[in-house]
Formats: C-alpha cells, structure tokens, sequence
C-alpha cells in the first residue's frame, strides 16, 4: 500500500500538480463568498457610509428654479394645409436648438445676471444653465441650478425677462412666449443623498468582493483531506483535529446533550459543582 | 509543565476526537511497517508552523499507551521545540552528542515518565546541523538505540526550509508529512514531496492537522446521537 517506486511516484507528483492554474469550482468560490459575507457586506456599508458622509459634509445642495416657454417662427406657421409632415418636426427641434444657442449666449446671460446685479463670469453662468426640449414640441424648459435658491430662482425670472426681447430682435419674425413662470425651489435638487450612498455601497461591495475572489485565486493552501488525496499519489494516514474548534465542543455532546443526561449530572456532582 | 504546553499533549484528559484521531493514525502507522524490530518514522513538513513537532510527541505518547518502548528524537536542531513544549532542558542533546563533546548515548535520553516516552532534545544549536546529521555518529546512535526501542521518531525540520530530513532517508524506515489545514501550500508540499521521493525517501504518508470541528462532528454524528436517546431514556 505505502510501496515506493521513485520513478513512477515522481511521475504523479509531477502531473498531478505541474504547477497549472488552479481549477476554478463555482461552488467552493460560491462558499467562499458566503463565508467571507460579513467583510464584504462591512466594506459595502463603510463605503456607502463614507460616501453619505462626503455627500452630506463636502458637497454643497443645489437649488432648481425652471420656466417654459413656447418659441416659433412665424414665417414656418403661416400654412394652408393642417397637415404635420416629418419635415415640420424637424424644423421645430431646430429651431428649439437655435433658441437654447441664442438664450445661452453671452450677451443674454451677462444682461440677465446685470440685471439682478450677480457678478458672475459668462463661464460659470453657463455652468448653471440647462435647457430642455419636451419631445415633438416646441416647447423649451430653462433651468438655473445654483447653490442658493434665492440666486436659482432670482436668475431665472431675469432671463425669462430678458431672453424674449433679445430673441425677438435676434431671429426675424420668432416670437418666445412664457408658458410657466420660474419656480421658487421647494426643496434640494441635488446631490442625490440615496442614489450616492447607494452607489457607495454598491461599489464597496463590489470591491471586497474582487479582493475575496482575489484572495480565493490566490490562496494555494490545503482545505481537505480529499484534496490531498487527490492532488498527491499518496494517502491521508491520519486527521487530527482542530484543538481550538474541535475536540472541545465536540466532548460537552459526548458527555450529554446540553448536558442533562446522568453521566454529566454524575460528574458535576463528583466535582463538587 | 506549562498550562498551554499540557493542553496540546496527548492524555486522558484530551478531547475524544483528538485521541480517537491519534489512535486511528497510530493504528495506520502500525500496519504501514508491518514486521518485527525498531521502527524508525521521520516526521517532516513543508513549512514551519503545521504542527509537525506536536503531531510528533503526541503520535509517541499514542504508541506509548499500548505499551510500546517509544523514543522520540528532536533533530530540527535549527529551531528545536520538543523540550520546550515539554519545559525541559535543551541541553545536554543529540547536538552535543554528534559533535562529541558528550558520547554516552543514554545519558541523552530524558524519561518523561508521565508520558510513558523517552526524549532526546536537540542540543545546542550547531553551525551547520546538516553535517552533523550526515557523520556517522548518526548512524551509529540509531543503530544503538534500534536496539532499546520499539518505535523510534524523528522531528526533522520543515523540508522546504531545509533538508535536513532527506538526509536520513536510508536510516529512516518511512515518513509523515504533515500537512496544515489552511496553512500548508501546495506549492510547497509538491517541493517537499520531489526532496523526499529524489532521496528514495519511503513516504507513508500524510498527517492531515488541524481539521475544523464541523466536518468532522458530521462523521460522528450518528454515534453521539444514539448516545443522546440512551441518557435520555435510562
């Protein structure tokens, strides 16, 4: 059984570990992940913690102020047919497209910010625009996103004052109507608190998870005896036992479960318990 | 002896499981050298630290308690640990005795009488234990001591530290490698395995140490719970 030819056990031990990659069984890997479950989940919500944390403390919240307008060009309505072609559609989002260059242009922008006396360069002004098109309409929605809501709505109502007149000098013929006036911001716009933490948590659990897969590739060491046996050509003799996990707790079952059988009573009576 | 020293060491109050497991590998041990005369089982591992010298004493005392004439020789004379698991003195030891300056055989044998095995420590650590392991003072102590022992173990040093323990190969009657559960690399074993099987080493085996508790209450589950309904009902 213990025989030893030199030549042919060489030979197993050679091919049957010559150094290949490890082979990747999903269900140990699963396991492994299940058993490193607390680190990972603790990565995850010390992430999303940190990011909550950078959200609340670091980041300033923004404010939301928003008006409509309606924006044509007269000489594209003066038609005989009601028809609407694919053509028509087109010329309407062009147009809308034109008019977000025009009201976001220097000379509108630095008038609107002049007129409620904001000392701003045209750069950051422009950072805090954003126009919208509300799909196959000529419909446009221009929002001012700032760090107060006093200046978000404040800016706004001046470019919905002044936006207008200079279109209508600009384009020939355009006329911009205020559907909706700016609206006071109720509440925050951004930074989104729960879409961040969650993100936070996401990648914190997606990054312990890397290093726990990483740890799991890279880990060379024995985890059974099967393993053994199965790796080199010669046989587990004995399994000696964890002392620290198990002997110990193994012995209180064999003496009585949880105990309360004769024996254990027997011998707490003999040790004087 | 120390608390924590007594803890690890084979007795009557150890856990069953341990004793159990160290019955079973006595008893594969046993019938792996069949035949009469000394035995002689070199105990070995890849790497520092699985539990390759406690596994040692521990297998002693097991053959000790048949009442088998077990000595047990620590020749890791790099890091010796058996006398100091059992809080005894390093010296006078194997060391002295292969460099000369102590040539009677016997009195480097300690008796630990509890344990129902002789010891002989390590010694001084030498400049270069691989020589000493080599000169025929070796051969001519386990020659001598073949003659007063049933099972004679060696504690050699980790193979992929050093190889030590593949010098001995044609004195040594078969080897335990012992492996660590979640320490022992495979790399390592393999690299041990090659130093060993190079020497025309007679490998038995593997010791496999360290196993966690919960597979192993499994097997024995059915036992236990037997156990349980007799208490209960008597």
């Amino acid at each position: 059984m213990y025989g030893n030819n030199r030549g042919e056990n060489m030979e197993k031990t050679e091919e049957k570990f010559s150094g290949k990659m490890k082979e990747i069984d999903l269900i140990s890997l699963l396991k492994f992940l299940v058993r490193n479950i607390w680190i990972i989940l603790l990565i995850g919500i010390l992430l999303g913690a940190a990011s909550y944390g950078y959200t609340v403390l670091a980041i300033a919240p923004t404010y939301r102020s928003t008006f409509t307008a309606y924006v044509n060009n007269n000489s594209q309505t003066v038609r005989t047919d009601t028809s609407l072609t694919n053509a028509d559609l087109i010329a309407s989002q062009q147009l809308v497209k034109t008019y977000s260059h025009i009201i976001t242009s220097k000379t509108i922008l630095l008038a609107s910010a002049n007129a409620i006396g904001l000392d701003m360069s045209y750069e950051e002004l422009l950072g805090m625009i954003v126009i919208t098109q509300d799909e196959g309409t000529e419909i446009i929605r221009v929002s001012v996103i700032a760090t107060s809501k006093d200046l978000a709505y404040k800016l706004n109502q001046a470019i919905a004052k002044t936006a207008p007149v200079y279109v209508e000098q600009i384009v020939e013929g355009s006329s911009m109507r205020i559907v909706d006036e700016s609206d006071y911001p109720k509440r925050k716009f951004g930074p989104n608190t729960t879409r961040r933490t969650m993100l936070g948590i996401g990648a914190g659990i997606l990054l312990a998870m890397f290093f726990v897969m990483l740890r799991y590739f890279t880990d060379d060491t024995v985890k059974s005896e099967k393993e053994v046996e199965e790796h080199f050509p010669y046989p587990v003799v004995g399994i000696i036992p964890d002392i620290e996990s198990g002997g110990k707790s193994y012995d209180s079952y064999r003496y009585g479960y949880s105990d309360r059988s004769h024996t254990a009573k027997r011998r707490k009576k003999s040790n004087g318990k | 002896m120390a608390n924590e020293e007594k803890n690890i060491l084979l007795s009557s109050e150890s856990p069953f499981t341990v004793k159990e497991a160290y019955k079973m590998l006595r008893t594969n041990v046993a019938f792996s050298l069949p035949g009469s005369g000394c035995k002689c089982i070199g105990i070995t591992s890849a790497d520092r630290g699985d539990g390759k010298s406690t596994v040692a004493l521990n297998l002693a005392i097991s053959f000790a308690q048949i009442n088998k004439k077990v000595l047990i020789m620590d020749c890791d004379m790099r890091l010796p640990t058996i006398a100091k698991k059992l809080n005894m003195e390093q010296t006078p030891g194997l060391s002295n005795y292969l460099v000369g300056t102590d040539s009677e055989e016997m009195r480097l044998i300690r008796r630990i009488s509890p344990l129902g095995v002789d010891i002989v420590p390590a010694g001084e650590i030498p400049p270069d234990p691989t020589k000493l392991l080599e000169s025929e003072q070796m051969i001519k102590i386990l020659s001598t001591l073949r003659e007063c022992y049933d099972y004679i173990f060696l504690d050699f040093p980790p193979i992929a530290v050093v190889t030590d323990a593949a010098i001995l190969s044609k004195l040594i009657d078969g080897y335990l490698l012992i492996v660590k559960h979640n320490r022992s690399a495979f790399s390592k074993i393999t690299e041990t395995l090659k130093q060993l099987e190079f020497s025309d080493a007679k490998i038995l085996g593997f010791v496999y140490n360290g196993k966690a508790d919960s597979t192993y209450k499994y097997k024995l589950g059915k036992k236990y719970y037997y156990k349980k309904n007799y208490y209960y009902y008597k």
